[in-house]
This record gives structure tokens, sequence and C-alpha cells, in this order.
């Protein structure tokens, strides 16, 4: 039963990331775009100041409004969207020193309380960002520069909170069984 | 109980769980929680903080940097700039006494430009330079030494991750910072080169012999790694002359080493969903424990342990040198079993507001860019030092043949010349700071 899960879970904890990915490309390229702009126009203001040259196509560019509200918004959703891959392929920092010296028996046990944890705070993190969102949905606030619901965002980043509940759901399942059956976990790959 | 009491009982909770190998971020964030619900009394406080603080640490303009530094340097490995420059380096290298290992050295500084992360730089040049160094008969323990210490310098020479977090945390410029790490790179590389031709000439059979390579051909393999260097300037050069924020440089940078790897063709549809495998995964390590820290440190702020130590430590008069010298240990230490990121969270908001009290004769912003220098370089030192020492193991899962008790043996020679560098940045603080005077 929790082995038939495996590769859905992998499938979605990677959509999760590859999505995030796609973001994350978009806010590149959205940014690149601003400063590109944001150069050519203090190009064309210096040529028109230094040189008495004016060349309009320069003057008429500029940086995209709201870009930083647009970046802000762009990583709640990577991150949250981020989280849920972390888990499920171990790759939380952790420090393996000590557990080093226990048996097998015991580090397993100390698998299922480490994401039985997990999943308690991704419930509880997720479930009060749910409750941060009805807020500014209920409060109905807008972005300073675009004008637009922050809720928008709240609610965009759901969708990663909501995934990482699931995968972490699963990471409890996978290391109670492999605390049952005695199977090893894929190995932990914390990396920084 | 006192909240002092709460507070400082607290860290004894997060170092028993980390120790029981609970995920970093998670024992902060949980200790924060209770630790915030046992001062207040319930859970409202916390709760109420939660509905935004998530949201608004995970959305923080500053910390934005972090996803695209890392894209950034996912895309340099991809863009085929780790073979340019270690080309070029062993061109004007190579044929001197242990000189390969110095090329790789020069590579890894050169690629620590353009990438953010130890890890990723020593992963990156490991599988370009070990074959060399092997080929032309360099022993294990030098080549992995070698490998294990310059990946060192992707943090040291920015952009780097970790100062970027440093920075975020002492409430310093990061483009200061950045420009602050420029010389101590620098002084990095030139002391493991130092390093290397000292071991050769101790152990002679350590470094095999290179033909030298015609000046033609060197300046040949120099210009292929113009992309590197117009990557570096651009957004080192863009965010320290004030053009854009670090945000903007770090998507610039991505932008440009994305574009350069499309061109050399290494960035295809697959190696670009890897590149998001990797982006994910070290993102999404960096802002659990950055949540949790953040919670962790709201909720020592409410027991007034950091003023209270810090004010404690300010009052008994002792040497300010004393003190850092303690503290830098203390890092020392620590980095041999921590994660460098995790332990900088962990110890900054504490160490930093008392280190602050102490006169060093020099003004606060000085003394943030100094510190933070510093203790980027203890923290770093912990990378390459047993038993937890990551460059070591990311070393050695390249060349299974070399054991790692002689990748242990090799590294040291490295770790000497760290400790080395930082007593004499500790005792002259103007070779941190001198850049930032002459820039800004």
């Amino acid at each position: 039963m929790i082995k038939l899960l495996e590769r859905p879970m992998a499938a979605l904890a990677w959509f999760s990331a590859f999505v995030g990915g796609v973001v994350l490309i978009a806010v590149m390229l959205m940014t690149t775009v601003s400063v590109a702009g944001m150069s050519a126009s203090k190009l064309g203001k210096l040529l028109k100041k230094s040189y008495d040259t004016v060349i309009d196509p320069l003057l008429a560019l500029g940086p995209i409004s709201g870009e930083t509200e647009m970046v802000e918004a762009g990583m709640a959703f990577i991150i949250f969207a981020f989280l849920p891959i972390v888990t499920l392929n171990r790759g939380h920092a952790e420090v393996a020193i000590l557990t080093g010296f226990f048996g097998k028996g015991f580090n397993r046990l100390i698998d299922v309380v480490a994401d039985g944890l997990m999943l308690a705070v991704a419930v509880l993190l997720g479930y009060q960002h749910y409750l941060g969102t009805m807020d500014k949905f209920n409060n109905g606030e807008i972005s300073w520069i675009l004008y637009y619901p922050i809720w928008w965002g709240y609610g965009a980043a759901l969708f990663g909170a909501v995934i990482w509940v699931i995968i972490a759901a699963y990471c409890v399942l996978r290391s109670g069984r492999a605390l049952l059956t005695g199977q090893s976990l894929p190995s932990s790959g914390a990396v920084h | 109980m006192s909240n002092f009491d709460i507070g400082l009982w607290s860290f004894a909770v997060v170092l028993a769980l980390i120790f029981m190998r609970m995920p970093i971020g998670l024992s902060m964030l949980m200790v924060g929680i209770g630790g915030n619900a046992l001062v207040i009394g319930d859970f409202s406080m916390i709760s109420g903080l939660l509905k935004n603080l998530t949201y608004g640490q995970f959305s923080s303009y500053s910390l934005s940097i972090v996803p695209l530094f890392l894209l950034m340097g996912q895309f340099a490995t991809l863009g085929g700039m780790s073979t340019a420059l270690f080309k070029a380096a062993e061109a004007f290298l190579g044929h001197k006494k242990g000189g390969v290992a110095m090329a790789s050295v020069g590579a890894c500084a050169g690629f620590g430009a353009i990438c953010g992360s130890s890890l990723a730089t020593a992963a990156t040049m490991g599988q370009v330079a070990l074959p060399e160094l092997r080929r032309y008969g360099y022993s294990g323990a030098l080549s992995t030494g070698t490998l294990a210490a310059g990946g060192t310098l992707g943090i040291l020479i920015p952009p780097s991750v970790i100062l970027v977090i440093y920075a975020i945390l002492a409430e310093q410029n990061v483009a200061k910072l950045f420009v602050a790490a420029f010389i101590p790179g620098l002084l990095a590389m030139l002391g493991y080169m130092l390093a290397i031709a000292i071991y050769v000439r101790v152990f002679p059979n350590s470094g095999g012999v290179r033909p030298a390579v015609p000046m033609r051909e060197r300046f040949t393999a120099l210009r292929a790694v113009w992309p590197v260097l117009l990557v570096f300037i651009v957004v080192i050069g863009g965010i320290y002359q004030g053009l854009f924020t670090p945000t903007q440089g770090a998507a610039v940078g991505a932008f440009g080493t994305g574009l350069i790897a499309w061109m050399n063709g290494g960035l295809t549809w697959r190696s670009l969903m890897d590149a998001f495998k990797g982006t994910a995964m070290t993102t999404g390590m960096i802002f659990l424990i950055v949540l949790g820290a953040a919670v962790y440190n709201g909720f020592l702020a409410l027991t007034q342990v950091p003023q209270e130590v810090a004010g404690f430590v300010g009052a008994q008069g002792y040497n300010p040198w004393l003190v850092l010298t303690i503290v830098l240990i203390a890092y020392l230490l620590f980095g041999c079993i921590m994660d460098s990121l995790s332990m900088i969270l962990l110890t900054v908001p504490i160490f930093f507001p008392m280190m602050m009290l102490l006169d060093f004769g020099m003004s606060a912003e000085e003394f943030g860019l100094w510190f933070g220098i510093l203790v980027l370089i203890v923290v770093e030192v912990g990378l390459i030092t047993p038993p937890v020492g990551m460059n070591l193991f990311v070393i050695n899962t390249l060349s299974r043949d070399i054991p790692i008790s002689e990748t242990f043996k090799g590294v040291l020679p490295f770790v000497i010349t760290d400790l080395l560098r930082v007593v004499i940045l500790v005792v002259f603080p103007s070779i941190t700071l001198y850049a930032v005077k002459l820039l800004f």
C-alpha cells in the first residue's frame, strides 16, 4: 500500500518543485527585463543631459512598475513549492554525529519522530497560513504599487503548503513502515 | 522559572533536539513556538504571528537573492565554465611544481566568483580537475585535499549565500560585505597555493610534472574565460555601483549564466530539470532554517536573553580580543559538527549584539563587516574538517579509489592556512576593510 504511493508522491513533489522552478525563471526574466528597461532609461537621460541627444525609445523605457512586489509574491510561492521535494528526499539539514553511534532500529525510530514532527509543523504552518489568507481575503488589503489584493499572493502559496502536508504525511507512513519492516529509507542528503 | 531562564534553557533543548538528528530548522521552529507559548502563557500570540510570519519570511525581498544565486550556481555548473577556468589556470600554472593543484585552486576561486555555494564549487571543480590531477601523478591526499579546500572559495569569494543571510541578521549592507570579502577571498586562494607549494616540497612524490604550455596557447585558454569575468563584473559591479539591488543583480547573473550555459549547449530540457531540483533542494532546506530561526529568535527576544547576555559581557570589562577569540574558537568547534548556515542563524542574533558592545576601536559598521567576514571564514573551515566536513565527502564520492583518511590528511595543510589567515585578519582588520574604504 505504502509502496504503491512511492511513485505518485515522488511525482507530486517533483511537480511542485517544477512549478516553483518555472515561476523562479519567470521572476528572473521579469527582473532582468526590468533592469534592462531601467538601464536603458538611465542611458537615455544621460545622453540627453550630457550630450543633448534625445533618443525617444530609450527615454520611453523604464523599470517594470511593481517589480519588487511581484518578486516578493513570486518568491513566497516558490519557497512553499520547493519544500515538499526537500522533505521527500530528506534534504533538511541535520546533525547525525551522535546518532551514528546508535543502532539502526533506534535511528529508524528517530526518523519516525522527526517525520511526525515535520508533519505536525507542516500542518500547523499550512493551517495558520490558510487563516492568514482568509484574513487578507476578508479585510480586502491591497498592495502599495500594483493594487492587487494581498490574498492573491497568500492564496497562491497555499499550492505548495498543501502539497507539503501531503508529502510530510507520506513520509511518516514511509518511515513508520521502515521501522516496522526494518527496511532502510533513502539516504538523507543534507547539503549546505 | 523566569522568562530569562526559559530563554537560557531553550538553548539546551534546541541543541538536544539537533543532536537527536531532528532537522535543525524544525528544532528551532518547535522550540520557538513552545517557548513563546511558555513566556506568554498560551498559544494566542504565536498562532497570530504564524498567520503572516511564514509568508513574510518567504516573500522577503532581501532573501529573494538566495534562490536566484542558487539558480545561478546551477547554471554556472551546466555552462562548461568550470572546464574553461581550469584549462586557463592550468595553462599558466600547470608546469610549476604542484602547478596543476594550484591551477585547481585558481579555477575554484574563479568559479566562486559566479557561484555562491561551497559544495557546488567543490563538486563542479572536482569533476573537472580530479582526473587531471591524477593523470599528472598527484597523490590522492593532495588532489582531494586541494579540491575540498578550493571549494570553500565558492563561498568566500562573492557572491556568497552565507553573507546574504549574515547581512540580514546583523543588519549590514550586502554590497559592502561582498566588497569586504574580496581581499580575504584572494588571500585564501594565495594561502592555498602557498600550502601546495610547501606540500610538494616536503613530499616530493605527491606532485607530478606537466610540460609548459606555449604563451600563445595560454592566452587562447584565457580568452575562453571571458563570460565568467563578464558575469562577475556585471553582477558584483552593478550591485556595488548601486545600479541595481542585490536581488536584481542575482536575477541578471542567473540570466547571464543561463544564457552562457544555453549557448554552450549545456542547458537542455533535462539539465534544466536537474537545475530546478538542485535549486529547490537547497532553497527549501535554507528557508526552513530561516523560518525556524525567525520564530526562535523572536521568542529569544521576548525572553531578553540576547540583551541580558550582551549587557552582562559588556559590564564585565573583559578584554574584547579575548572574547572575540573565544567566540571564533566556538565557531570553529561547532563548525566541525554543524552546517555553516544553521550555525550562523542560531548564533549571530546572540553573539552579534554582544560583540557590538565591545570596543575594538572601529565604527559599528566597520565592526559589522569585519566580524561577518571572520565568522564566514571560521564557519567555512568546518566544511573541510572531519567528522562532518561536507566538502570532504563530496570530493570523496567523486574519487572512490582514494580512502577518506587520505583526504583528511591532504586537507590538513589547507586548514592550517585557514587558521593562519583568521589570525592575520583578526590582527589586521584593515585588510578586510581596505577595499570597502577604497570603494565606498
